[in-house]
């Protein structure tokens, strides 16, 4: 991480998180996600955030953890920032936020290979929103080409709206919970935080701070901002070596 | 051979045509897809989230490693002056061309946005090996160009304007120049494409640690491209020869550059040999992982490893290097194919099996298989150099020791 | 990339990448300027045909190019490397002997060698007309094989010919075949002989000194020797020669064997590959 104070990011908990995926279509709606073509399967849907159900067993039963996962935000050697050919990725010096800028991508998708959690989505068809769909469509967010590609950059649109509004009240820094991104907003067990991880005295900095937390696939050095919660210790496993090795989960994507 | 073989003397057009027509059909169907691509978008792909890279990619990778005949050509030509080189440089220039702009085709088809594809040298990212790969690309193929001009000048009626003649002349007096030039760019776009996977630390896999300034895989990328591009250029020969049913090159050619194939291959099979233990004891481990996971996939087996490193790696090696005595000419060229075959599954353990493997647990593992729009495209290529040799075949003088191998005689 | 770009800032890397990209595309371009510009230069001082001959030269077939003074030698003969330029050959030096001259003409299977022409191993001959001029003519071989064919002076009158310009142009069916000049100077006048074109020219050097035009004994030898090849390429498979001794090769030669690859013949023949 560079001298940045701050480091935006997600926390979810996964003892509260059911799966209901309010949160897949919040992203979808406040992020100008236009619908999936029919022919669209799960492998080339545009889903920024995506979730997982993952079934363990073990002699004591059978277990189930819905796993949201976005772009984690990652800090160290940020995998799709480094392979980028044309810098079209953009790392915040002063929040940690990993943005696409989507006008510069030429959608040669090394970014995508590299990206070990697959958070990343490419624009495989030209959105197109029946006519009436396009009034939902919000102005602070712009809309991609068919061609490049795109990924979870916190509502980046809501955090410039949020920023304006601190700035005409004379505020250079936003206060905890001014701005809150669209899947935090709408999840309805609250699962979901946004804060800055760095400062224990937000809650969002607590709770990332805390013993029920975790970071997948941290042990690649990828330093993801993005951070889990489970009192579960075979949750707080999912990304490990023995886990792939034991093959006990089953998971698919229910977004 | 009848006496129609032994001379200098070209099929008839009409024949000739109908040897192009399948060909033409093969590239005009790939050309419909990659228009139907363009026009469309790439979800007329099988590519999806997971295969960012496809079959197209493996193709690129595989095309350039072949086509580095090229460039070790040119250094064998005309900065260690191998004599025999001379009768298989054009060739070796002309293939080299066909397969690098064939590569940047599809490369144009596959990415998103190609008229962006200037973005990258007005915004380079320097760290990217993806940068470098287009750099020098761009150069090389630049290169390629001035390489192949002074062999179409050749072409009769061209060499008959005194003015075309002499730029001929001249373009090909300072080659030398070229060749080094060539060289040193293929040294770094072959290991910047090795150098794209080795980089990638959040895919075990892919990753290797890093020596000087770039991953093991670098180097690996270049060496075994140095030693294919050879061998390809023996397999180009010989299906040329079979095609015409004439002798193009010496024999002693084609078993000098066989036998430095070998060589070659059997210095990437021991680089590969030691890198892949390091891989295995210290690099996996230190992510985590143990080796045995990544061959649990289908179809990418531990098979794949006998495959690379045993029947198309050290056999087909040892057999280039050291043809036993008594044994065809044949069967050196299924060495070579063999050789060319083990590069490929290489670079397609480098690009597919990368992407085939789950990075967490918990996610499904996806199959991919290429619609016909990729095959297309894909054969579109192939399609494309056999006609472009064919062409050169029939005007220019693709191969200056022909006339030796095959004076005039009556029927 | 360039200032003005958003947040762009100039590193090592970035010197680095891009001074070996521009050198690079600089060094290929000013190759390809460089060339041309040393095209137009060899244009303008008359080296272009030279530069082209050298360059025709390492394309022939070894047959084409033994040396003089192995021409009777069958198989694994010595070969020039020299483009067939003897003046300045060591080993033409030691075995240079005066070739004994011919009283008369000399014929080899219906072709003459006269005595008072000189050969050039592309098949012209230079014939002294007057006191500074010869003659510039097809020899006998050459009018065999090119029967038939359209043959056009490719010099006309004050034109100045160098090593390796053309003195006729024939025209086949694989494209234009040149016939080279056997001497160097300039072309005074173009006239016609025997249905075919011929130079009168001044050549820069007296005929004795130039030492690789083939006169006499060794011109038959030579002669001899391009028969053997042409009998060879008239000859089915891997048969031997099968011209008798005293046949003569009939004007329509090309005429009356069209299985013969005679486009190829020429080329070699007239070392115009």
């Amino acid at each position: 991480m560079s001298a940045s104070t701050k480091r935006y990011g997600l926390v979810v908990d996964l003892d509260r998180c059911d799966g209901c995926g309010a949160c897949t279509v919040a992203c979808a709606v406040e992020n100008n996600v236009a619908p999936t073509p029919l022919e669209a399967g799960p492998e080339k849907g545009l889903t920024p955030l995506s979730v997982y159900r993952v079934v363990h067993e073990d002699r004591d039963g059978t277990d189930t953890a819905f796993v949201p996962i976005m772009c984690q935000q990652c800090a160290h050697h940020t995998p799709c920032v480094r392979v980028c050919p044309q810098n079209a990725v953009d790392v915040d010096p002063e929040t940690g936020v990993v943005s696409q800028i989507v006008d510069r991508c030429l959608g040669c998708r090394y970014c995508m290979t590299a990206c070990p959690y697959h958070a990343r989505y490419f624009n495989w068809w030209t959105p197109v929103w029946p006519a009436s769909l396009e009034n939902t469509l919000s102005p602070e967010v712009p809309v991609r080409m068919r061609g490049v590609v795109e990924k979870c950059n916190l509502c980046h649109g809501r955090m410039q709206r949020a920023e304006d509004r601190a700035a005409a009240e004379g505020r250079r820094e936003l206060e905890e919970g001014e701005m809150v991104p669209a899947c935090a907003e709408v999840c309805p067990r609250g699962a979901i935080h946004f804060g800055d991880l760095a400062d224990p005295s937000t809650e969002a900095g607590r709770l990332a701070a805390g013993p029920r937390a975790f970071r997948l696939l941290e042990h690649l050095g990828t330093d993801p901002a993005t951070t889990y919660l489970s009192s579960r210790s075979w949750v707080r496993r999912i990304d490990r070596a023995e886990t792939f090795l034991e093959s006990k989960e089953t998971a698919d994507d229910v977004s | 051979m009848t006496s129609r073989e032994s001379t200098l003397r070209r099929c008839s057009s009409r024949r000739f045509l109908l040897w192009l027509l399948p060909w033409a059909l093969v590239l005009g169907i790939g050309v419909y897809a990659g228009v139907q691509v363009l026009v469309e978008g790439l979800h007329r792909t099988n590519m999806d989230n997971r295969y960012a890279f496809g079959l197209w990619i493996f193709l690129d990778l595989t095309i350039i490693a072949l086509g580095a005949g090229a460039f070790m050509s040119g250094v064998l030509t005309y900065v260690l002056r191998w004599k025999e080189m001379r009768s298989v440089i054009h060739l070796a220039v002309v293939v080299g061309f066909l397969c690098y702009s064939g590569a940047i085709g599809v490369l144009l088809v596959d990415v998103g946005q190609p008229l962006r594809a200037w973005f990258t040298f007005w915004h380079p990212n320097v760290h990217s090996m993806l940068a470098e790969v287009t750099f020098c690309l761009t150069c090389y193929l630049a290169v390629l160009l001035v390489e192949v001009v002074p062999i179409v000048l050749r072409h009769r009626r061209l060499r008959g304007q005194r003015a075309v003649a002499t730029v001929g002349a001249e373009l090909h007096r300072g080659m030398v120049v070229l060749a080094v030039l060539g060289a040193t760019l293929s040294f770094f776009h072959q290991g910047s494409l090795g150098g794209l996977y080795g980089v990638l630390e959040a895919r075990p896999f892919a990753y290797r640690d890093s020596f000087f300034l770039w991953p093991t895989t670098f180097f690996l990328f270049v060496v075994s491209a140095v030693a294919v591009g050879p061998a390809f250029l023996v397999t180009v020969v010989r299906m040329a020869q079979g095609v015409t049913r004439r002798r193009l090159v010496p024999g002693e050619a084609l078993d000098r550059l066989a036998r430095l194939s070998g060589t070659l291959l059997l210095v990437y099979l021991l680089l590969k040999g030691v890198d892949t233990l390091v891989w295995l004891n210290r690099t996996v481990p230190q992510a985590e992982l143990h080796p045995a996971w990544f061959y649990r996939h289908p179809p990418f087996g531990s098979w794949i490893l006998v495959a690379e490193f045993l029947v198309l790696g050290l056999l087909p090696a040892l057999w280039l290097r050291h043809r036993p005595q008594g044994t065809g000419r044949g069967w050196q060229t299924v060495a070579a194919v063999a050789a060319c075959g083990g590069i490929a599954v290489n670079r397609l353990v480098a690009t597919l099996q990368t992407l085939a493997l789950p990075t967490l647990p918990f996610e499904i593992s996806w199959q991919y298989t290429p619609s016909w729009q990729e095959v297309a495209a894909f054969a579109a290529v192939v399609a494309y150099a056999v006609i472009a040799t064919s062409l050169a075949h029939r005007w220019l003088p693709l191969f200056p020791a022909e006339r030796n191998l095959n004076p005039s005689r009556g029927r | 990339m360039l200032p003005g770009v958003y947040e762009f800032s100039w590193t090592a890397g970035h010197v680095i990448f891009v001074a070996f990209f521009i050198s690079a595309i600089l060094v290929v371009a000013g190759y390809a300027a460089f060339s041309i510009l040393r095209a137009h230069h060899d244009q303008r001082r008359g080296a272009a045909g030279e530069l082209r001959w050298h360059e025709t030269f390492e394309m022939l077939p070894s047959s084409r190019c033994v040396c003089r003074h192995e021409l009777d030698r069958e198989g694994d003969a010595r070969l020039c490397h020299r483009g067939f330029d003897c003046e300045g050959c060591e080993r033409h030096q030691q075995l240079a002997t005066e070739s004994e001259p011919l009283s008369a003409p000399v014929t080899v299977h219906g072709l003459a060698v006269e005595p008072d022409e000189l050969y050039d191993r592309g098949h012209t001959t230079v014939r002294p007309v007057e006191d500074d001029l010869v003659e510039v003519f097809p020899d006998a071989l050459a009018r065999r094989i090119l029967h038939g064919c359209r043959v056009e002076p490719a010099a006309t009158d004050d034109d100045s010919l160098a090593r390796g310009d053309a003195v006729f142009r024939v025209e086949s069916d694989r494209g234009p075949l040149r016939l080279l000049t056997p001497v160097e100077g300039e072309v005074v006048g173009v006239h016609e002989r025997d249905g075919l074109p011929a130079l009168r020219i001044r050549p820069r050097r007296p005929l004795a000194e130039q030492t690789h035009l083939l006169r006499g004994g060794e011109a038959v030898r030579w002669l001899e020797s391009e028969l053997r090849l042409v009998q060879r390429a008239m000859s089915p498979g891997e048969a031997a020669p099968t011209l008798a001794d005293g046949g003569e090769i009939r004007e329509d030669l090309v005429r009356v064997t069209p299985d013969v690859d005679w486009d190829q013949l020429r080329e070699e023949l007239l070392l115009d590959v």
